[in-house]
């Protein structure tokens, strides 16, 4: 039994006609510290295999276990926990809070138990550091370049040591260089964490940074 | 396609939005119309009234005596119509069950002549002579049915005023019983007639014409014409030349009194031939007299009879002689002069010197040069107490008196075997009923003191032979200034005969009388212009209502506002677009704003209907809910003024699109790159160190409102209430400016570290888009600032508005009895089972000149209101340590006495022709009924109907009393003006504790008669209070209309800020948080926002109301309010949470990967 447990997971979407399958009979094993790119084109089923796998949408059939625990047999308040502390999201859009400093986003996640406390400020601040953006700590988005943003967006990923990062096309929307940057940076943190790590993307080049890497075409993982 | 029908498309496209805007555009156009057409309506209400009670009435003579019916008939010309009537105020009662009595009640005798003058109304039948027909307000109070039988009682005709010592006090009350009512007619038409204006239906009471006449010996007589004229605008001195009266309509009569005798085989020798003239109020008013003597020529001379209680030799034994007449004239001015014993003519008499005649002479023992006191009562009397007081004379003639052969009886005058002389001349004593026709002194029926004990044999005696023959004469200059008074100093005047025709002479009087009418006491009423101009309103509804909504007007334009922003805002990409392929901005701009002209026009529209919606409702409200702001369910909505609609419309429409013109504004600013990515200005408001202007601002603001609070104390009327909305909407817009530089800094410059938790977050989220915020923040403001600075206005009755007193009365007939001594009371016919109650209770009398209602119970305009008299006993009483008094705004006190009883200021006398009377007066009556707004000092100048000014001064100014709605001027200073008044009809009353219901029962029995209406003075003081705080009422309603509004934008806001933060939102449940605790994170913004309003709206209402509190004018009730707000805090919680709850429910996933 690995850390991660994909079996048999089935994703489809009721339409006035047949039911739209986007997952077919999906399965797929990781331990701590691996990586691995799914790499596809768009409308393949990545993002749909990723939101199932972060326990944002409920599969069809099949099941998910992270560390032996099956997030989808957990109520709305266990399974927002279960993401809160278990999960780290990177998306291709940022989505950081342009009204907030660069440690403040970092701080977010902490804020769905309560109060930041100063050991997770003091986290924030390490992987503020870990992504070179000390100098930028109290920056407002807006001041930001697109790497940097997605940068903080990585370093919020992190703020709650998830035991499973999972990254939708995380270099989207930057240039050559920063998708490097930002490719290498992940990968970097995820073994520095020992996390697993789940990139959803149709770069190549992201995808041949990682040590494995799986296709998903028209639903189906090969 | 071009840009018209781009714009077209796109207010079709962005439909929901700009369904928004336009709601908000109809809003702030509802509350504007609505609030021009209640004003509108309240004074074409009081407009329909007016007309309505007046039928077709345009004019009214209304007289204070009595005159021939037939008159009538000169006023009519062609179409015209009049009638005659009698109009009497009186009282109603009826004896069911239990008695019940209604005071103040107008008795209208009239024929069928008066009914024509409503010709769309069904004319009531009497049903006989013994009938009555009752409007329904009078019914009710009487709670009688056809059928029932009543008693009337009214004035009776005794013409000698009752404050002269010859007028009677008592039995002044005629009664009319047993009188079948025939109909009752609801208080609509003539139902309601009336002369002075009020909104309240009227007593009326209307008995056949004959019956009255016949009740009260006055056949063929009335007081009143109405005429129905062609042309309504005629002036009352049009109307005055065209009636033209005779002497007996004025009350005068001219006699001829002549002495002759003829000696046996004789010719008749002429002693005196004389035409007298006189008046049945037996003394001749000073106005007649001058245009009786100039008409009547140069012989023409006047005398002045009057009564003295005793004659008398100073300084001897001799016993005095006991009431007689004295008669002041000119001796030299006689054509039949007075002779002495000599035989010589009398011409000349000093003003200390008196001629006795020798039956006088010859009982006091008395030569020339010996002194002669006289005692008389004072002219006028007070309370009914007839004071006597003394006078010294010195004897410079006596003139012989010749004894009749055969004494004159009330028949038949004295026949003589010997020349009777000049001073044989019973005449020159008017007829006094009760006196002069009684056949003996014994028989005498004095209104005064008198004491029979003192009538000697001698003393009937002389009656018998010489009857009213005056016993002494005095100078006319020592007449008038002994016994002269405001009711004139001549009992007659006297023409020879030789000198004018009789028909010549009273062609002559009546010429010159019929040029004083007015001074004689006939009013000449342009009732419909009056009423009309009395419609014009007291309370400038416009101004209250628009003054009061200009904050809800003020939160509907931010409204209209935030909602165009949102507007602009969601098609952000889509201007970027415009602008990247190549559209100007301006163009741009153009086009936006003719969407936004097109949505505002129609939102415009709609919010002129919703306007009308509004004001019906407002009006419905003040029938029903707040019917005691106008006291009477008479409102109805008037749409009779086109151009109110159109400038609610244009007004509306205007003031929006100048919103939605700011908003665009901000586009310039913004780059087509920033708009692409789907920013607007707002974003780049987040530039650290930019507005601090508004630091700046908002510090002047702040100073502004501070100063503009001080200086409300300071004003008055329209330019306080400006000054106080100044101040609060100065501190509202300060606060905006310093919370949106908050907000603006709190987004830039402002980092958490630890600590870091949900509410800062939401509080970070209200500072993305201060504008917005801020915006909302106002709207939430404006309602709370309404509802607060309303709530601190609010009355409660005090001790000092009562002054003290437990009653406040009022009799439909005057009182002459001093109610407050036991003799007065005892003449009164109180009982002496009464005393022990009524010797503890304070009555304090008043004397009252009848005028308009101008408390805030009446709304139509006062042109003439009543006049209180406050008597010294009243006015001393309040100098008393220890007791309660009113409290004065202000007044004209400058020493320690003045300035620890105010009322002592009234006291100075207005002194000269046009000298200002120093009056007090209740603020409110002051700022809203009269337009005083100059305070303590001011002048000003009453018209009465008929178009007499008075002056007055402001000499003090009550707070909140029970004397709302009158001026209160010293009883002289009343007497002075109004000389025809008499009696008091308006009395404070303290009574023991425990027993207010107990006196007031006591005085309403023993004085039926009067109409004596008692009220609990605190009761009163409430009815009056419960005028302002249900206007407050009806303004909160406003408030609430603001909260309303100021929810829905904050609800509008809270739903775009989650539409426009859903990828963040989904971040958050994507990073573990809750659905419950993204809920909770809406809410804390939309909390953070609903509080900053409500203190925004605290804030701003103390700084305004602080000034007022600190002056008494004002009190925040904290428990209500804090209740208040926290129950629109919680309810503004609610429909937050229901928002977020619904703005969440959508997945919020999909926005994670941007969909």
């Amino acid at each position: 039994m690995s850390d991660l447990d994909v079996v048999s997971l089935r994703k489809e979407y009721p339409t006035r006609g047949e039911p739209l399958v986007v997952l077919q009979q999906a399965d797929l094993a990781l331990n701590a510290g691996e990586n691995l790119a799914i790499i596809g084109p768009s409308g393949s089923g990545k993002s749909t295999l990723l939101y199932c796998l972060g326990a944002l949408e409920s599969p069809t059939s099949g099941g998910v276990a992270l560390d032996g625990q099956n997030p989808f047999e957990l109520a709305e308040p266990q399974l927002a926990d279960f993401r809160n502390r278990k999960i780290g999201f990177i998306f291709q859009d940022h989505h950081l809070l342009p009204q907030l400093s660069v440690l403040e986003n970092v701080l977010v996640p902490t804020l769905a138990g309560g109060a930041a406390s100063n050991e997770a400020v003091e986290r924030a601040k390490y992987l503020i550091d870990g992504v070179g953006l000390t100098s930028r700590i109290s920056h407002r988005p807006a001041e930001l370049s697109g790497g940097e943003r997605q940068r903080v967006a990585v370093a919020r990923s992190l703020i709650h040591q998830p035991r499973l990062l999972l990254a939708d096309e995380p270099t989207g929307n930057l240039d050559r260089t920063n998708a490097e940057t930002i490719g290498r940076l992940l990968l970097d943190l995820q073994s520095q964490e020992n996390a697993m790590l789940i990139a959803v993307t149709h770069s190549m080049e992201l995808a041949e940074m990682f040590a494995a890497r799986r296709s998903l075409d028209d639903g189906r993982l090969t | 396609m071009d840009q018209m029908r781009l714009a077209l498309r796109s207010a079709r496209y962005y439909f929901s939005i700009n369904l928004a805007v336009g709601l908000g555009v109809a809003a702030a156009t509802a509350v504007l119309t609505g609030a021009l057409l209640v004003g509108d309506s309240v004074q074409g209400s009081l407009r329909d009234l007016s007309l309505d009670r007046l039928g077709e009435v345009t004019h009214v003579v209304l007289a204070d005596r009595f005159f021939a019916q037939h008159r009538a008939t000169q006023l009519a010309s062609g179409a015209e119509r009049t009638a005659p009537l009698i109009l009497l105020r009186g009282s109603v009662e009826h004896a069911g069950e239990h008695l019940r009595l209604a005071g103040g009640v107008s008795i209208f005798g009239v024929n069928d002549s008066f009914w024509r003058l409503n010709p769309n109304a069904k004319p009531p039948k009497f049903d006989g002579e013994n009938s009555i027909v009752l409007n329904a307000p009078l019914a009710a109070e009487l709670n009688v049915a056809v059928g029932d039988e009543v008693a009337i009682r009214l004035p009776s005709s005794n013409d000698v005023p009752a404050d002269s010592p010859l007028g009677k006090k008592s039995g002044r009350v005629r009664g009319i019983p047993r009188l079948k009512v025939a109909a009752i007619i609801p208080a609509q038409g003539l139902g309601r007639f009336g002369l002075f204006p009020n909104q309240q239906a009227p007593l009326n009471a209307f008995v056949p014409l004959q019956r009255l006449e016949e009740s009260l010996d006055l056949s063929g007589k009335a007081n009143a014409i109405l005429l129905a004229a062609r042309d309504p605008d005629q002036t009352a001195e049009e109307l005055a030349g065209e009636l033209t009266l005779g002497l007996d309509d004025f009350g005068y009569r001219l006699d001829q009194v002549r002495q002759e005798f003829a000696a046996e085989g004789a010719d008749p020798q002429t002693i005196y031939d004389y035409y007298q003239l006189s008046s049945s109020r037996m003394i001749i008013s000073d106005a007649a007299e001058a245009a009786i003597l100039k008409a009547a020529g140069r012989q023409a001379f006047p005398t002045f009879t009057y009564l003295t209680t005793s004659i008398e030799k100073e300084s001897t034994d001799n016993q005095a002689i006991p009431y007689s007449t004295v008669t002041a004239l000119d001796p030299g001015a006689l054509a039949y002069p007075l002779l002495d014993t000599a035989g010589e003519p009398i011409r000349m008499l000093a003003e200390d010197e008196i001629i006795l005649n020798s039956w006088s002479a010859e009982q006091l023992g008395a030569a020339i040069g010996d002194p002669i006191e006289l005692a008389y009562f004072e002219p006028e009397s007070s309370h009914g107490i007839a004071k006597e007081t003394t006078s010294l004379f010195t004897v410079a003639a006596i003139t012989p008196l010749t004894e009749p052969d055969s004494p004159a009886s009330r028949r038949r005058p004295a026949e003589y075997d010997k020349p009777p002389t000049t001073a044989n001349d019973p005449d020159l004593t008017p007829e006094v009923e009760g006196i002069t026709d009684q056949d003996s002194i014994d028989d005498w029926d004095p209104p005064f003191p008198f004491d029979n004990r003192r009538i000697r044999g001698v003393d009937d005696a002389y009656w018998e032979n010489y009857r009213t023959t005056p016993k002494a004469y005095v100078s006319l200059s020592a007449g008038k200034k002994l016994w002269g008074s405001r009711f004139g100093d001549a009992t007659s005047i006297r023409v020879p005969v030789t000198a004018m025709a009789k028909e010549k002479l009273i062609a002559g009087i009546e010429a010159e009388l019929n040029q004083h009418k007015e001074e004689l006491g006939f009013r000449f009423l342009p009732a419909r212009q009056n009423a009309l101009r009395a419609a014009s309103g007291t309370t400038p509804f416009n101004g209250l209502f628009l003054g009061f909504s200009m904050f809800i007007i003020a939160a509907a334009l931010m409204l209209t506002l935030l909602l165009f922003q949102l507007g602009v805002d969601q098609r952000a990409r889509q201007i970027g677009l415009e602008a990247a392929v190549g559209l100007r901005m301006k163009a741009i701009r153009a086009m936006l704003l003719i969407e936004a002209t097109i949505v505002a026009s129609l939102g415009g529209l709609v919010g002129v209907i919703l306007g009308v919606g509004y004001a019906w409702v407002m009006l419905y409200g003040l029938r029903t809910w707040w019917v005691a702001a106008v006291v009477t369910p008479f409102l109805q909505l008037h749409l009779d003024n086109p151009a109110t609609l159109l400038i609610g419309l244009t007004s509306g429409v205007f003031a929006s699109l100048g919103a939605i013109l700011w908003a665009l504004r901000r586009l310039r600013k913004t780059s087509p790159r920033a708009l692409l990515a789907g920013q607007t200005a707002a974003s780049q408001d987040h530039q650290p160190g930019k507005g601090r202007w508004m630091i700046y601002a908002g510090g002047a603001l702040i100073a502004a409102s501070i100063g503009l609070a001080v200086l409300a104390t300071a004003l008055a009327g329209e330019a306080q209430a400006g000054a106080f909305f100044g101040a609060g909407a100065a501190m509202l817009a300060a606060l905006m400016f310093l919370e949106r530089r908050y907000l603006q800094w709190r987004a830039t410059e402002r980092s958490a570290g630890v600590g870091f938790q949900l509410s800062q977050l939401a509080l970070s989220n209200a500072a993305r888009n201060p504008g917005r915020s801020t915006l909302t923040i106002g709207l939430v403001g404006a309602a709370s600032f309404l509802i607060i600075a309303i709530s601190s206005f609010r009355l409660a009755p005090t001790e000092s508005g009562t002054g003290g007193v437990d009653l406040i009365a009022e009799s439909t007939q005057p009182i002459f009895h001093d109610l407050n001594s036991p003799a007065g009371r005892y003449d009164q016919g109180f009982r002496e089972s009464d005393e022990p109650l009524l010797a503890k209770s304070t009555l304090l009398a008043m004397r009252m000149q009848p005028g308009d209602d101008a408390s805030c119970l009446n709304l139509y305009q006062s042109n003439s209101p009543r006049v209180l008299g406050a008597t010294p006993q009243m006015i001393s009483h309040y100098s008393q340590e220890g007791a309660a008094q009113f409290e004065w705004a202000g007044s004209a006190a400058t020493t320690p006495e003045e300035q620890a009883n105010p009322w002592l200021v009234l006291e100075k006398p207005a002194d000269g022709e046009n000298a200002p009377i120093p009056c007090a007066l209740d603020k409110n009556t002051a700022m809203y009924a009269l337009h005083l707004f100059g305070g303590v000092g001011e002048t000003f100048e009453t018209t009465d109907p008929d178009g007499r000014t008075t002056k007055y001064q402001v000499a003090g100014l009550l707070s909140n009393s029970i004397l709302q709605g009158s001026l209160i001027v010293s009883e002289g200073n009343l007497l002075d003006r109004f000389p025809d008044t008499s009696g008091y009809r308006m009395f404070l009353i303290q009574t023991p504790p425990g027993e207010t219901e107990e006196v007031a029962s006591i005085l309403e029995d023993r004085l039926s008669e009067d109409g004596f209406d008692a009220t609990d003075a605190k009761q009163k003081l409430i009815d009056l209070l419960a005028v302002q705080n249900t206007y407050l009422s009806t303004f909160q309603s406003l408030g609430a209309l603001g909260l309303l509004l100021g929810t829905f934008g904050l609800a509008t806001v809270q739903a775009r800020n989650v539409i426009e933060r859903r990828g963040e939102l989904a971040l958050l449940q994507a990073a573990g948080f809750r659905r419950d605790r993204l809920v909770r994170l809406v809410l804390l913004e939309n909390a953070a926002l609903l509080s900053a309003g409500l203190a925004t709206g605290v804030l701003a209402a103390l700084v305004a109301v602080l000034p007022h509190m600190l002056f008494g004018a004002a009190g925040v009730p904290w428990a209500t309010l804090t209740v208040m707000l926290g129950l629109i805090f919680v309810v503004g919680l609610i429909a937050g949470r229901w928002t977020a709850r619904a703005s969440l429910r959508t997945p919020l996933i999909p926005a994670l990967r941007g969909e």
